[in-house]
This record gives C-alpha cells, structure tokens and sequence, in this order.
C-alpha cells in the first residue's frame, strides 16, 4: 500500500512551529532563567546565567517589601475596578436591552470608542486630564466651585485615579459582551415570570442573573487577568508614583527586568505573578464548569 | 480510493506520496516565479533611480577658501559635467558612500541632525543616516536590549555619560583612541574639564563629548528687582532680597515669599518655586543638588572632600549621612512653595511651566531652560531670567569627625554628567561612525547645536570656544542674558573641585532607587530620615550583587583615585 501523508497537519504545522517560538520556547526559557542570576551590570558582555536554585524566589518572598507592596496595590486595583465595571456594564447593557430606549444603536457604537483607543495614549491623554495645574478636570471642578483635586500628587488619589482611567476604558468591553448575552436569552423564561407574577428584581435576580452566569465568569476572569496585568496606565500616567504608590506588579517587573536588567530575577517575579493568576483563573473556571 | 482520502475531519485525511510532492513542487515553482518577478522589477525600478553611468575626464583645481585649503574637481562627461568639491586631507571625495548608519537617541538630541547635520554629513561623506528617536524612559532599555541580544541596529549611540559604567565598563563600546589616532580629532584641548572626564573610562575615551551638563539656579530678576517687593522682603526676613540666592536658606526664604500670589499682574496665583519632582523623570537630580552642599566638604577628591556618593574604602553609601538627611529636609521644605502639581513635574512638564507659564520666581533645571528661554516662540521670560550656580549650604556635615561644621559651603556638581556620542562595538560600519561624531563634535557644528541656532535645545556648551558670546546674539541671544549664562556655565565646568555625576555599572538602577524613596518623601509617605535610610540599603544590596571589590575598584577610577 503506498504511503500516506497526513495533511492535516501539514497546514497546521507553520502555526505549530509559531506557537512553539514564541510561546513554549519563551516560557521555558524564562522558567529556566527564574533559577539562575543573571544580571547585566554585573559582567556586561561576558555575563551570563549562573544557576542559584530557589534564590530569587526566596528573596522575592522574604525581602522584597517593594514587590509586595506593587502586588497589594495590582489586587485592590483589578478588585474595585473590575467589580465597577461590571456592575456598570450590566445596569447600561439592561438599559439597553429595552427596545423603548431611543438612541441605543447610536449609543452601542460610540461607547465603542474607549474601548478601540490603544492603552498607552489613553494614558497620555489621561495624564493630561489629570494634570493638577493646566488639566481640563480641575479647571472645571474649580469653575463650578469644588476646588482642586490632587490627582497625580496625593497618594490615595492617585491609585483611584488610575481605577477610574481603566473603568473609563473597559467598561465598554462589560457592556457590550453582557449587552449581546442578554439579546441572546430565550424569552419563554421571562414570559412565563410574567404571567406568574414576578416584579422585575425577581426576574433580575432569579432568571437574568443565572442565566447569564457562563458569560459573566467569562468576563469576569478576562477582566480580571487584564487587570493584573496593568502597565500602560502606570507606565504613562503616574510612573508608580507619588512615592511607590501606583506602581503595579507588572510595572516593578518591567523596571527589574529591563531597567536594572536583572533577568532572573525578573523572571522569578513574573512566574510568582503569574502563579498567582493561574490560581484565581482556575478557581473561576471550575465555577463556571459547576454552573454548565 | 482510499477512505482516510476523503475523511471530512482534516487531521485525519491523508494524501498519497506523489500527490504530496506534486503540490509541494508547484509551491516552490510559484515562489521561484515570484521571486524572478520580484528580482527583476526590483533591477528596474533600482535602474531608473540610480543615475545614468558617465564617462569621465578629470581635471582637478585647487584654490584656497576662507582658512583652509579646497580641491576641486571637475568632472567632464560624455552626457553631464559633475563638480565636487573636497576638502584636503579626505582621502577620497565622498568616502563613506553606500555606507548606512543608524543613530539612536531622545528626540531633542537627534533634533540638530534632523535640522542640518544630517544632510550635510551625507552630502560631505556620501552616506546615509537613519534617525531612531527614542523617549528618554526607553532609551537605556533599548539599547542594552539591542546590545545583549547582539542585533547591532544601532551603530552610534548619544547617552547620558552616567551610562559609560554599563556601556564601556560591559564591553559594549568602541574604544576611540584608535580612531583618534587614525583619524584625529579637532581641538581635544577645547573640551571642558568635566566634560571630558564624563566621556571617559578607565582612562581611555570610549565616547565623545556631545553636551555639558549641570544645574543652574535660574530666578526671575524681573520680579526679584521689584523695589515694591524687595521692602517687602526686607520687613519681613530682615535682610535684603538676595540676588541671586547664596544658601538654600534664603532660597527657602524667597520661594515662601514669592508663593501663592499674583506677583507678575496676570490676574492668576503664582509660586515660588520649581523643579523637577515627579518619579521616574530625573528627580533626584535635585535632591543631588542639595546633598552636594549639606554632605560634601568643598576640596579635591579625598575620602572626606569632593567625594559624594560612596566611601573610598568600604563603598559604604554616603546618601544616609545626616548631611544628606538635612538636604531632602530642605527639598521636603522648599516642595511647599510650589505649584500644587509639582508632584507631576516631569523635565517636560516643569520647563513648560517655567518658560511657557512663567509659574515660579525660583527654578532648577539645567541649561536648557536658558536657551528654551530665548527660542521658544511660546516663551513668556524672554530676558527676565537670571542664572546662578547652585546654592551653597551654611553648614556641611563632616563625615570624619561625625559632627557639623558651621560654615558656608558650595559645590558645583555637574548632574547628569552631560551626553556622550559612543559607537556600538556590533557596528559594522565603525570608520563611518567615527567620521559622523568626529563631524558632529568639532566646534563649527556643535557651536551651532549649543547655541541653539538651529532651534533645537538639547546640547548645551562643552567646550571653551562655545563660550563665544557674539555667536550666541546671532542665534537670538540677548548679549547681557548670554553673557551672564555663559559665564556661569563655564564657572561651572572648569571647576576642578567640580563633583562629576556617578558613572560606575549599575547607576541606572541606584539613581532609581533613590528617586523611589524621594518620591515617597515627597509624597509624605515616608520621612526624610526613613527614606534615606532605605536608599541607603538599596544601595548596599546592589553594590552587594555586583561585587563590592570590584564596584570600589571602579568608583576609585572612575573619581581618578588610585
């Protein structure tokens, strides 16, 4: 019998090879790097990575009070803005899901255009709003007599700052995803409510919210795992101050590993990070299996 | 027929061996085609841009112009008659042609290239040069990203000469003796001091000089002048309004008086001080300014004097002494006579609100508020700006004997250490390279860079002869504005007690340690004592990951200390 080629993976292969470069190859790479030293300053061109075991994740857990701190913010962060943007997606996708509201087509598209800015001049833009002393946001608080806001120079103030920048963009991404959730629900669930009875907050809370359950976890972890990874708005709004206020695990991993270049200790950084993420994304994936 | 051959699920299917080879050699016969095709249009299209071959008859005149001497040659073709004109002592007329150079840098140092120096090297050497703008945050990363990873993009690299620790002192950089050797290069005598001391490692050059740096004190003498408002200062601090101020005392003293009022009758509050405060954008640049002159005892470079950042025996951290301590208290003081959002003074942010909004009497910064002064069409203190050297302190902190001495003391420190233009050791185009900064160095060019008759305010003086004032008015200088900034720039730089900025493998991640612990002070996150105290550990734990013994070899040297 002649020989046959499976083609199938003939045209998956180039993908294949892709995945393999630049995804399998970087993760095991930055893993192996993880347990090594490897910092540039200290030999420059001749330097290179010296195996040193669980070094630096112990002194990423032990004496690293600055990573921590960068951690602590990265969660109360991604916690409150993640949470507001939901509940503001779902009550503006809810909204909108009454045909009686006039002007929601127009609305749907426009609200897209946070969403379609890219992070980094959302940032800038951002950084120009909030400006304490030329920014448009102050000089209208002060024309309507509620004084200057120290966005960027008050420590608690500025981590808002930042939540408020990320609410602004992302909620969008909530609306529109429960928006196309709710116009996909089957309406014999609601009819049946209605002719029971139901007040709208029963029908909210046991018809609505269950149903939409799987789409919720979805955007919920997706949300979620953005969050923990916040840099633009760090990066182009606030540098991680005032103080060491706004600086986000990401953006202290980014300084280890490419302003000081500590590349294994960067690496064993993001690995903890990344560790972290892993453990909340699986948590809300067995959620959402349990609810299927 | 084989079923697998017709089994709908793609992963299964299977084709047979000589159909394989047949789609597989019509794939190669197509990109064979394609790349025929593509060759020759591109053979073409290179044809009709490239200019027509001559046939040439040479014929070579030589006069004298201005005060060198010119070799030109005429060139007689059977279809065109081409003139060059060479300048004696190039070897051929246009030597580097076909050759391609990348430069990277911040936008304002690329900024002179942009305007004229890069045509006029290409039209001098016949090759090219590609510009690569780079904000400031990025430029290290970028250029240790290319050099670890060996790509070699860049063949000329302008950086601020703290980074020659990790530049040269990595390996990363051509050393240029050798083509100075070959090559020469123009006035090496015509350098400031300082500034060839920042370009400069283990006792070679491994870059050039490409702009001085330090730190003026830079007031507005148009409301410091003010009689109305010098009674006023008199009443109320019992001496007369200094101008400009002598200690950071009375620095303190104007900014408190000049704060939160209309001074200037523009119907809006001003302040009485600014200056570069925001994390991550050079701030502890300022706070260096006051350590200067509250921690190091003026002298030439001993243990104990003119030494600023570590001990020349144990490499202990100076920057947890009480004097430094004393320094960010002052820094801490001084912050509350500024504009409310001087938190987000970045150098941007600050020079457009000095210059463009004129919203403090007192600024730090380093020469390129002067020339923005003057050359930003936007600017609002053309000519009402003085410039001083930094303050000095009424007591400094001796180290050795563990107590005050209640003396004036001031010293120069030329922060930042100025930009140095370097070549990569991956350049493939080393001779070019060396060519292009030797060109972009010599004092006609970089005169006109420093001066800013091109616009551009990136480059500030570093060499004697860029001190010549009447050039300076004909770049739209005021004569006594340029006169007086001049003067004190050169004081500045010639001081041979003057403190040069740290340039030891690791600065970038000491100076961001120490600007992570000001900014928590300045926040008031943190007190003066405890944030220092924490900058200090920082620093040990890097000099720790480095090697102690060999960051004190290389901090001896790079001080001159043997």
């Amino acid at each position: 019998m002649a020989k046959r080629i499976p083609v199938g993976w003939l045209f998956i292969l180039p993908t294949i090879i892709f995945l393999l470069i630049m995804t399998i190859f970087p993760l095991i790479w930055s893993l192996a790097l993880a347990f090594c030293s490897w910092k540039l300053a200290k030999g420059g061109i001749e330097s290179h990575p010296e195996f040193i075991g669980l070094g630096n994740f112990l002194e990423a857990i032990n004496s690293d009070k600055r990573y921590w701190s960068a951690m602590g913010y990265t969660w109360l962060y991604t916690a409150i803005a993640v949470t507001i943007e939901f509940l503001l997606g779902l009550g503006l996708a809810i909204l909108l899901s009454f045909k009686e509201f006039k002007g929601r087509k127009l609305f749907r598209i426009a609200y897209l255009v946070p969403m379609a800015c890219p992070p980094l001049g959302v940032a800038f833009m951002w950084r120009l709003l909030l400006h304490e002393d030329v920014g448009v946001l102050n000089k209208i608080l002060m024309a309507i007599g509620l004084g200057r806001m120290r966005w960027m120079t008050d420590p608690w103030t500025a981590r808002f700052a930042l939540i408020m920048v990320d609410i602004w963009q992302w909620t969008p991404f909530m609306f529109l995803a429960l928006l196309a959730a709710l116009q996909a629900l089957p309406v014999e669930p609601y009819e049946a409510a209605l002719i029971d009875g139901a007040s709208r907050w029963q029908i909210l809370r046991y018809i609505t919210l269950p149903m939409l359950k799987p789409v919720i976890t979805t955007i919920l972890l997706l949300r979620t795992i953005d969050c923990l990874k916040l840099f633009d708005y760090v990066y182009g709004i606030t540098r991680g101050g005032p103080g060491l206020s706004t600086e986000s695990a990401s953006y202290y991993i980014y300084l280890v590993g490419l302003s000081y270049f500590d590349f294994g200790y960067a690496s064993a950084l993001s690995y903890i990070l990344l560790i972290m993420m892993l453990a909340l994304s699986m948590v809300l994936i067995l959620r959402l299996r349990r609810g299927l | 027929m084989n079923e697998k051959e017709n089994d709908p699920d793609i992963l299964k299917k299977k084709i047979s061996r000589r159909a394989a080879l047949s789609t597989a050699g019509k794939i190669a016969a197509g990109v064979v085609i394609a790349g025929v095709i593509a060759g020759v249009g591109g053979y073409y299209a290179g044809s009709a841009a490239a200019p027509a071959k001559t046939t040439t008859l040479e014929k070579t005149v030589t006069k004298t112009v201005g005060a060198g001497t010119v070799t030109k040659t005429v060139t007689t073709t059977v279809e065109k008659t081409v003139e060059k004109t060479v300048t004696v002592g190039t070897p051929t007329a246009k030597p580097y042609e076909g050759v391609k150079l990348t430069v990277v840098s911040i936008d304002w140092l690329l900024c002179p290239l942009k305007k004229a120096h890069k045509k006029e090297w290409e039209d001098l050497a016949g090759g090219s040069i590609e510009l690569v703008a780079v904000p400031y945050g990025a430029l290290y990363e970028k250029v240790m990203t290319d050099f670890v990873t060996k790509t070699g993009a860049y063949d000329v690299i302008v950086y601020p000469g703290g980074w020659i620790g990790d530049f040269a002192g990595g390996g990363w950089l051509e050393n240029l003796e050798p083509y100075m050797e070959k090559y020469g290069y123009p006035l090496k005598a015509d350098i400031l001091p300082a500034c060839r001391k920042v370009a400069e490692w283990g006792g070679k050059l491994y870059s050039l000089p490409y702009d001085g740096d330090c730190h003026l004190l830079y007031y507005r003498k148009d409301v410091m002048t003010n009689p109305e408002y010098q009674d006023e200062f008199k009443k109320k601090y019992g001496y007369d309004m200094p101008i400009p101020p002598k200690t950071w005392d009375q620095v303190r003293d104007v900014a408190e008086f000049f704060n939160g009022w209309d001074w200037d009758g523009d119907g809006e509050d001003e302040y009485g001080i600014a200056f570069i405060a925001k994390r991550g954008t050079q701030a502890q640049w300022t706070l260096l300014d006051l350590i200067a002159q509250y921690n190091v005892i003026h002298g030439p470079i001993t243990n104990y004097t003119g030494n600023m950042f570590f001990d020349l025996e144990t490499m202990e951290p100076l920057i947890g002494e009480p004097g430094a301590v004393e320094a960010l208290k002052m820094l801490a003081e001084l912050s509350k006579y500024a504009p409310p959002g001087l938190l987000g003074y970045g150098y941007s942010e600050f020079r457009e609100a000095y210059v463009k909004g004129g919203v403090a009497v007192i600024g730090i910064d380093w020469g390129d508020v002067g020339i923005m002064e003057w050359m930003d069409p936007a600017s609002v203190v053309k000519g009402k700006l003085g410039y001083a050297k930094l303050p000095g302190a009424s007591k400094v902190w001796d180290r050795k004997n563990k107590k005050w001495l209640e003396q004036y003391n001031q010293n120069n420190f030329a922060d930042f250490g100025g930009w140095c233009i370097g070549i990569s050791v991956l350049s493939k185009n080393k001779e070019a390279a060396y060519d292009l900064i030797k060109y972009l160095t010599s004092p006609e060019v970089s005169l006109k860079d420093a001066s800013g008759l091109l616009g551009c305010w990136g480059n500030n003086p570093y060499r004697f002869s860029h001190f010549d004032v009447d050039e300076w008015v004909k770049a739209g200088f005021g004569r006594e504005s340029a006169e007086q900034y001049l003067s004190v720039i050169r004081e500045i730089l010639s001081d041979p007690y003057c403190i040069n900025d740290l340039k030891i493998p690791g600065r970038v991640e000491y100076y961001d340690k120490l600007d992570a612990h000001l900014a928590e002070c300045l926040a008031g996150t943190a007190s003066p004592e405890d944030a220092l105290a924490a900058a200090k550990e920082d620093w040990e734990k890097i000099t720790d990951s480095l090697g102690r013994e060999k960051q004190l070899k290389l901090y001896r040297a790079s001080l001159g200390v043997t």
